[in-house]
């Protein structure tokens, strides 16, 4: 069933088990298995079922630090959330990821690998992939591997799951419903209130209610409800926003490479290799370029240094060489100064302050992406596979280029998972710490980022909290 | 006094073993960005 509230006020005096706020990719995979398990669902969306500025424009907000994207077109917000323009690049959490442990308490997860796991082939059949990731161990004294990617088509939740959800007879969506409050006491919640652009307001009770609002929203949206309701409804002082992470993305190069047959090809450090460094995961992605590269690299390369120029040189002759851009996509360490607070200077147009996004990369977060590089340099080297020219800023130690990609669109973080409320925010079922029904779904939960994009392990996690959710309502 | 030493003895130690993040993962012969051996220059 469907319900716009932007053509009709509703009143609904339904008792749901569940109330989903936010209809993105773990919104919906959430409440799909929730109804699809007899579950009654209410999943509220606080756009439509396309783009609207109106909609949009609650996003804004400001960002401090390093250079970053506004934070209004990092996300979309309508039906389907950000999986309307999402690249589909899919690859989940590794074992190492929940094991970092040695890099001290900010990094320990309440769960591990193993826990979300099982949730891989329905997640991958959500997205449409296989599950059938080859990583394959290039060279185990280097610790290098070469690691497989999955491209979803990309699946647009909204369009894709429409139809079921309108027909489905536990869940009901209501569309440009925005988030507005949390009404009860004790720690429970009993219902929560919405409004539309026309200022009308509309309240659902819930058993149980869900935050999947997006990697910023989870956060802004709880810190405006501690500081609207202090310890009403969950534990005062919780780092909420804070450890916010995201994906650094840079070319750091480019690479003569002979009798290569593969066109992209992504490389990764072995977990022994990243724990032997004390770094986090590095994703290298090595893509070929085209002949003018070829000549300007060969070119370069003969200057400095004849000997290997001339051998290029004789390669690309015979056509045995090829010209490799590198592209270091990386892991960046929970940082507690990285953090979403709210404004001071600015609202929404529903009165909630906006989003100030703190945001700097540390030294291990150079660290990890320069000691990948030198890793699969040393196999080129040793191999004699060919040269690798680092780009300027690299080697000369400069700040980060801000021409570059800079990062993922990838939110994490914020309201991470913990077993303690002194380094997270929500406990390994993703229930808020001191709360009785009020729980986190999506990136923010992350409690690590790993190096892989986050969309694929946003549904498993997502399917996680569906099973625990039908065992407590 | 103590102070004073301590601070010019630290500023030293660290001005000495000083190594460029950089040149910790990359000592290698660098020309121009490219990573050489040493054999082909």
């Amino acid at each position: 069933m469907l319900f716009d509230f932007a053509k009709s006020p509703i009143v609904s005096e339904r008792q749901y088990d569940v109330c989903i706020l936010g209809a993105g990719a773990a919104g919906i995979a959430l409440a799909l298995r929730l109804g699809r398990a007899g579950k009654r669902v209410a999943l509220c969306e606080g756009g439509g079922l396309d783009y609207e500025d109106e909609s949009q424009e609650i996003y804004a907000g400001h960002t401090f630090g390093d250079p970053y994207f506004d934070l209004d077109i990092a996300r979309l917000r309508y039906f389907g959330g950000s999986t309307n323009h999402w690249g589909g690049y899919c690859r989940s959490f590794e074992p190492v990821d929940f094991n970092r442990g040695y890099l001290g308490d900010d990094f320990r997860w309440p769960i591990t690998h193993d826990d979300i796991l099982p949730y891989l082939p329905e997640a991958c059949d959500i997205v449409e992939i296989s599950s059938d990731y080859q990583d394959r161990l290039v060279d185990e004294e280097l610790g290098l591997r070469q690691v497989d990617f999955k491209y979803s088509p990309p699946v647009r939740f909204g369009e894709k799951f429409q139809d079921e959800i309108e027909r489905s007879k536990n869940i009901e969506l209501f569309l440009n419903c925005n988030f507005t409050d949390l009404i009860g006491a004790d720690r429970r919640v009993r219902s929560v209130k919405f409004r539309n652009y026309a200022d009308q307001e509309l309240e659902l009770r819930a058993s149980a209610v869900v935050f999947a609002m997006g990697g910023i929203d989870n956060s802004r949206q709880l810190l405006w409800m501690e500081r609207r309701h202090g310890a009403r409804f969950f534990d005062r002082d919780l780092p909420i926003g804070r450890y916010w992470m995201e994906h650094p993305h840079f070319t750091i190069g480019e690479a003569l490479i002979k009798s290569w047959d593969q066109a992209n090809l992504y490389f990764a450090l072995t977990e022994k290799m990243q724990k032997s460094l004390g770094i986090l995961g590095c994703g290298v992605v090595v893509e070929e370029q085209g002949d003018s590269t070829t000549k300007r690299l060969i070119k370069d390369l003969l200057c400095v240094a004849p000997g290997i120029g001339a051998w290029a040189a004789d390669l690309a002759g015979k056509k045995l060489i090829c010209s490799y851009r590198f592209h270091a996509a990386w892991e960046q360490a929970p940082n507690r100064e990285n953090r979403v607070a709210l404004s001071d200077r600015a609202v929404d147009r529903f009165g909630v302050p906006q989003s100030e996004l703190h945001w700097r990369k540390a030294r291990i977060d150079r660290e990890t992406m320069l000691a990948s590089t030198q890793q699969f340099n040393a196999f080129m080297l040793r191999e004699n596979l060919g040269r690798l020219q680092l780009r300027d800023w690299v080697y000369q130690g400069d700040e980060y280029p801000d021409d570059d990609v800079l990062a993922g669109y990838h939110h994490m973080g914020g309201t991470r998972m913990s077993s303690t409320p002194r380094y997270g925010v929500v406990d390994g079922n993703c229930k808020v710490f001191g709360a009785e029904n009020l729980y986190v779904a999506g990136s923010s939960l992350y409690t690590t980022a790993g190096y892989n994009n986050p969309t694929l392990a946003i549904v498993q996690f997502a399917l996680r909290l569906a099973d625990h959710l039908g065992k407590v309502v | 006094m103590n102070r004073r030493f301590f601070s010019i003895a630290g500023f030293l130690a660290l001005s000495l073993g000083h190594v460029p993040l950089f040149r910790r993962y990359f000592p290698q012969r660098i020309k121009n960005g490219w990573l050489l051996k040493d054999e082909d220059v």
